[in-house]
């Protein structure tokens, strides 16, 4: 990646060199791209600063006209985004420990040691990627019901540190395979149990995986709608996701007011991107699995 | 340290009753009087600001009623009947609710509902509006929560500088179609001036629409019943939209928008703001909508008011309401019901003076007294029209039951046949005549009678 | 939504490993029978080191597979069991066998409605996106400049939560004062209703799921980076231009991603969702019904538990059929290179 980057602008230029024309071409097709990807955002940033008046006028205008700023604090009164960051996080913070505990362990087991129908059992666990949600929600539902947990967030917490999300097992079972065997047997010598080199050994070197780890069920958890939308009764346990859901609901037609909710929903997960990004898609790229 | 021993004594109080009882001092003072103290559970929808209002009404039965406590649980309207059908599949139904009325009659049929009979009596209707009184299968499922019908809002001034007279508020006077067509043609402007009634009238650059139509049910379903149409026969096994009565009203209808062009397509109304804020920005001159709204108007400050819906063969308006219930599971009947009638009560409920409920008993119509404690009173936020408008419209207008607390199903049949093919037909794209009849043909294998 | 978008949305690892785990399943089989049988015959000769391993991989795997069953397993035979009766939730359930089933297959118009709808949405926006992925992450292979510029931007819009993107989008989509439309009065071309009107609602659905392919982007840019440069140079020597080399090198070696990004785009599409549930509710004229939101509604709208359950096995039917239908086609196209594992 960083030779790449080292690539001057002023190399692109010289015309000699073969393949020049069409990495300046590509550049520019990228450029286009990345101009028409953002050209959403920067409608939703738009629209989050406009009167109600601009919003509707046709053809549309791009700067507001004034800068409206009282949508924000209009639309986080009707979704009370405190309370609601507050009870996502309740949610969020549990389930990606609960994720990364029972994923690095199912991962230990089935990568670094020996066992009889290892991999039937890991196979059959990955199949289930396969498996629509919507067929195991009512009977969940159901089963979380006999047990009084609706209206709570267990059900939203505990399926993470049941290892519910195989692929992040298989991420980790990725990585960890590759790490070198005499990690494990110089620690064997030494007398250390798995537990203890899976702790001590495996988690230390495994960093930026887990990162990804964390920072994919992190997102899923701020994401997550239907499973807070039939477990989550009472408006004050809501989440962000689904009280943005309600907010459509109640005012399809505020857009100024929508937008500006939807902004706030979304700048948090922007700031976790552009502060981990680099990690996160080279971790993902580069580390994560080579085989 | 002591915040945290507080927050540990209430957590432990609210553990039961037995434990709250052995930490004497820990109990509220008026609870130790009670034979038993009831704990009951309320869900609700509703904006914001209703939110508030229930809230404020459980607060003060709570207060006056030291023996139950009543907690309310709001749920908001998208989502509702998804989290009350799993409350009921798990057993945790509440005991007193909101329900939808797809929900509501076949739940009560199950037996999962109330019967009210001991405490409503064998003939509500006497003293209730007789639109608002709910049986299912000679069972008493209760009443609604309270009413409202269907109204046309206008902004005053908007009509002046037409020079149109404003929409009669008595439903004797009620505009004909044609006459609203008219009108609402001559308020309809486009960016040159012109109104639809013009010859260079330009309808690709609308600037004031005549009337905005809710493309709900509500919206068509009183022109059918004007023209005399009906939405099912009698026993209720056939759909009879594509009836010639009900034809010709639909028809006319979607006439408003392609034809007449003076209403906005149901894309735009979809996507525009709620009509209060069209009005005030003189985006539509009139808009078709509920009682309800009152109270959104009231925030306006713009110069506006009601009159009745216009008219094929009769003045016909629905009164629109939602089934309030007591669940048969419920363990303290007797102050569930307590609860029930306080929360319509409009002594009690400050929603109904600020426009947005109306009440359901005859009283609160037919008398003096009645009426000052709603819409009369000096703190009441209706406009004059309403004695005519809102009154005498509810009392004198609203003809039979709405069909969707009559027929059985009625939330698959209009899932799938009734409102694919109206949303078809408010499209343009097919006749109101070819919608009807897929309709029809669609909705008949889900036909299954009335309750 | 992150259940079924799970797959979709986090899969932007596998690489060339995708490669690895499609052998593995199809190959699990075989494991499986080898080690039974020689468990069964060898239990005795299980050394002390290997019984050790065996209760220590029991011990790290127990909270998964416990999970396995009590999530996924139990929910599943459940959910079948379910799908064999009448139940409304408000009375007992009661069996009528495979009447749900029946009822489906023959009564039931909406339900071939819906799978249309669904299959005809994931046989376009899978290869739609998969292409847009595939040329993104080419481009991205190429030695530009502000290259990790790049690969942040594309890749951003796909962390966006998808109710955000789905309000966004509905506003886009406005045929009145939408961005779309504003665009196509700017070029001339007549305006369109998009979501509003069922020709157009899938065409407009499919063309939204191309703003959020960054992680198959992701997933495609790894294993480019892995086809080894001396197949290129070979093409050089042999005189070959740039569409020898992605015709013969490029696609060949990339054949394990296409396929894991086929699988996991095909499970994800089958079972959209939030789209119809936010957007268009199913419409206009059940345009959109997508089986997702059509089971969604009749169990929890219109308290059909066994109608419903009965049609999300149906889905699930359809699911395992296509990735098995995937799978048996895969070893005619897919070209494992060799050392992989």
């Amino acid at each position: 990646m960083s030779a790449m980057e080292e690539t001057s602008f002023k190399d692109l230029i010289v015309r000699q060199r073969p393949g020049v024309g069409k990495r300046r071409f590509a550049f520019l097709v990228c450029i286009v791209i990345s101009l028409l990807m953002m050209m959403p955002l920067a409608w939703l940033v738009r629209s989050s600063f406009m009167e109600m008046g601009q919003i509707f006028i046709f053809p549309p205008e791009w700067i507001p006209q004034p800068f409206r700023f009282e949508n924000f604090p209009e639309a986080l009164t009707v979704i009370p985004f405190f309370r609601y960051f507050v009870n996502t996080m309740l949610i969020l913070v549990p389930s990606v420990v609960g994720t990364l505990v029972s994923s690095s362990l199912a991962a230990y087991g089935f990568a670094r040691l020996n066992w009889p129908g290892r991999d039937l059992v890991f196979g059959v666990l990955l199949s289930t990627l396969m498996l629509p949600y919507i067929i195991t929600l009512l009977p969940t539902f159901l089963m979380w019901s006999q047990v009084g947990f609706i209206n709570t967030y267990v059900p939203l917490i505990v399926p993470n540190w049941l290892g519910f999300h195989v692929f992040y097992i298989f991420l980790l079972r990725q990585f960890f395979k590759n790490l070198p065997r005499e990690l494990d047997e110089a620690a064997e010598i030494d007398g250390a149990n798995p537990l203890e080199i899976f702790w001590y050994i495996i988690l230390p070197v495994s960093r930026p995986v887990l990162l990804v780890v964390a920072i994919l069920s992190g997102l899923n958890a701020w994401n997550d709608f239907l499973d807070p939308l039939v477990y989550i009764n009472s408006s004050d346990k809501y989440t962000l996701a689904l009280g943005l859901a309600q907010f459509t609901g109640l005012y399809t037609s505020q857009w100024n007011l929508l937008m500006a909710a939807s902004t706030v929903i979304i700048v948090p997960v922007l700031i976790v991107f552009f502060l981990t990004q680099r990690y996160f898609i080279e971790g993902v790229t580069m580390s994560g699995l080579k085989g | 340290m002591r915040e945290l021993s507080n927050i540990w004594r209430r957590v432990v109080c609210a553990g039961g009753v037995a434990v709250a009882a052995g930490l004497a001092g820990a109990v509220p003072a008026k609870a130790q009087d009670c034979v038993e103290q009831v704990d009951l559970t309320f869900t609700f929808w509703g904006s914001a600001s209703e939110k508030n209002d229930i809230e404020n009404a459980i607060r003060t039965f709570n207060e006056s009623h030291p023996c139950i406590t009543v907690t309310g649980q709001h749920i908001p309207n998208t989502g509702y009947v998804e989290k009350i059908t799993s409350m009921l599949a798990s057993n945790t139904a509440p005991d007193v609710a909101y329900l939808s009325q797809d929900q509501a009659f076949g739940w009560a049929a199950e037996g999962r509902l109330l019967d009210l009979t001991p405490y409503l009596g064998d003939t509500p209707e006497d003293t209730y509006l007789k639109n608002s009184i709910y049986r299912v299968e000679g069972r008493l499922m209760g009443t609604g929560l309270a009413t409202g019908v269907m109204l046309i809002y206008y902004n005053k001034d908007v009509f002046d500088a037409a020079g149109v007279e404003y929409p009669p508020a008595n439903a004797a006077e009620a505009w004909t179609w044609d006459e609203f067509v008219e009108n609402a043609k001559l308020l309809t402007k486009d960016r040159n001036g012109n109104t639809a009634a013009d010859s260079d009238f330009d309808p690709n650059s609308i600037d004031t629409f005549g009337v905005a139509m809710p493309a709900g049910f509500s919206g068509w379903y009183p022109y059918v019943v004007s023209n005399g149409g009906r939405m099912a026969n009698e026993d209720g096994t056939e759909l009879t939209l594509n009836s010639p009565e009900a034809v010709e009203a639909l028809q006319a209808y979607q006439d408003l928008i392609y034809k007449h062009h003076v209403t906005p397509t149901p894309t735009q109304t979809g996507t525009l703001p709620a009509a209060d804020i069209l009005m005030q920005s003189r985006k539509v001159a009139m808009s078709m909508d509920g009682h309800w709204r009152i109270t959104d108007f009231n925030d306006t400050r713009m110069n506006w008011g009601i009159g009745v819906l216009p008219m094929f063969d009769e003045p016909y308006t629905p009164l629109i309401s939602t089934p309030k219930v007591i669940f048969a599971s419920t363990e303290h009947p007797d102050e569930a019901f307590e609860f029930y009638q306080y929360v319509s009560n409009p002594e009690q409920v400050g929603l109904f003076k600020s426009g947005l409920w109306a009440p359901l008993e005859l009283e609160y119509f037919e008398t003096e007294d009645g009426l000052a404690k709603w819409l009369t009173s000096e703190d009441a936020e209706y406009p004059p029209e309403a004695m005519d408008a809102i009154v005498n419209y509810s009392l004198n207008y609203t003809g039979e039951q709405l069909p969707t607390y009559q027929l059985r199903n009625i939330g698959q049949i209009m899932n799938d046949a009734v409102i694919p093919a109206i949303s078809k037909m408010l499209d343009g794209t097919v006749s109101a005549q070819e919608a009807m009849d897929e309709a029809v043909a669609n909705a008949a294998p889900l036909m299954q009678g009335r309750w | 939504m992150k259940r079924w978008q799970t797959p979709l949305h986090s899969c932007r690892a596998a690489g060339r490993a995708s490669g690895t785990r499609m052998t593995q399943i199809s190959t699990s089989t075989t494991l499986a029978e080898r080690s039974s049988g020689r468990s069964a015959a060898a239990k005795r000769k299980l050394s002390r080191r290997q019984r050790r391993e065996l209760y220590w991989g029991l011990g790290f795997v127990s909270l998964a597979v416990g999970g396995f069953i009590l999530l996924k397993v139990i929910p599943i035979v459940a959910s079948f069991v379910i799908s064999l009766t009448d139940w409304n939730v408000a009375r007992a359930p009661s069996f009528i066998g495979l009447n749900n089933y029946m009822r489906m297959l023959t009564a039931d118009p909406l339900f071939w409605k819906s799978l249309w709808v669904t299959a005809y949405y994931s046989l376009f926006s899978v290869p739609v996106s998969m292409a847009f992925a595939f040329a993104l992450a080419m481009l991205l292979n190429t030695r530009i400049p502000a290259l990790g510029m790049f690969r942040t931007l594309f890749y951003l819009p796909s962390i966006i939560p998808v109710i955000a993107s789905s309000i966004l989008w509905l506003w886009m989509f406005n045929p009145d004062f939408g961005l779309f439309n504003a665009g196509l009065d700017l070029l001339g071309l007549p305006r369109q209703r998009f979501i509003y009107e069922e020709g157009q609602v899938i065409p407009s659905l499919v063309f939204m799921s191309m703003w959020s392919v960054g992680p198959m982007m992701i997933i495609f840019l790894a294993g480019l980076q892995d086809v080894p440069n001396q197949l290129y140079e070979a093409v050089d020597i042999d005189g070959g231009n740039a569409w020898h080399k992605l015709r013969h090198v490029t696609i060949p070696m990339m054949t394990p991603t296409i396929l894991f990004n086929l699988l996991i785009s095909i499970v994800a599409a089958l079972q959209t969702f939030v789209q119809a549930f936010i957007m268009t509710e199913g419409g206009p004229n059940n345009g959109s019904l997508f089986i997702v939101f059509y089971i969604y509604r009749k169990a929890f709208q219109e308290q059909q538990m066994g109608y419903a359950s009965a049609l999300a096995w149906a889905l699930f039917l359809v699911i395992c059929a296509l990735s098995i239908l995937v799978f048996k086609t895969s070893n005619r196209w897919v070209f494992y290179h060799g050392g992989d594992d």
